[in-house]
């Protein structure tokens, strides 16, 4: 399992063979993405873990950004 | 070659030895299936149109229900999920047929749809004489 940093990462080939959702296709039903929730987690875990929280906070929409900070602040 | 490309392979080929023999339809490896009022979208193992409504058939995709969707187990899971919300939302998009073939099991479970339930069958209406073996 890919744990993000806030700088970049390699994906090691192991992580990311067993990160590949439904079996590698990007299905949409209902307007939800038909991953399981393991699979979802694996798979956002993988892209952020490669872009590092830096970059994830830098393309998250402001409104999003504040969202984000309430909800950290809000859990501590 | 996995099982499961085997039985994608062996699969693909003898349906569409049958489909260009009897001039039936059109059959389609891994294409975008794209039901838009139903909103859903989804990339079938296979998927064959009906020469009559060959008119769904887009340059990358499938605006519309195809006549029979074919699908191929890979895990327990993704069995699971392909007998689960994949055959349900199959049914809601009115697909006619649906097969799940397991290469483990070495056997395809045929559904045809029945008063909007799918209904386990011996033998497909859209390729009735198609003897398939599964690759071992």
């Amino acid at each position: 399992m890919m744990i993000p940093k806030a700088e970049p990462q390699k994906i090691p080939f192991q992580v990311f063979e067993k990160s590949i959702p439904n079996e590698g296709k990007w299905e949409l039903i209902d307007g939800e993405l038909l991953f399981s929730d393991e699979e979802m987690r694996k798979v956002i875990l993988m892209l952020v873990g490669q872009i590092g929280l830096k970059k994830l906070i830098d393309i998250l929409p402001h409104e999003s950004r504040d969202e984000l900070k309430r909800l950290l602040m809000d859990e501590s | 070659m996995s099982q499961r490309d085997s039985a994608f392979v062996h699969l693909l080929t003898e349906l569409t030895h049958y489909a260009k023999v009897n001039q039936s339809g059109t059959v389609m490896p891994r294409t975008l299936v794209y039901v838009e009022k139903k909103e859903v979208a989804v990339i079938p193992d296979i998927v064959f149109v009906k020469r009559a409504r060959s008119g769904i058939i887009q340059k990358n995709r499938i605006c519309g229900v195809p006549d029979l969707v074919v699908e191929i187990v890979s895990n327990p899971s993704h069995r699971d999920k392909l007998l689960g919300k994949k055959k349900e939302t199959y049914a809601r998009c009115e697909v006619p047929e649906y097969w799940v073939a397991d290469p483990v099991e070495k056997a395809i479970r045929k559904y045809v749809l029945n008063e909007g339930a799918y209904q386990e069958m011996e033998k497909s209406r859209l390729f009735p004489d198609l003897q398939v073996l599964q690759e071992r």
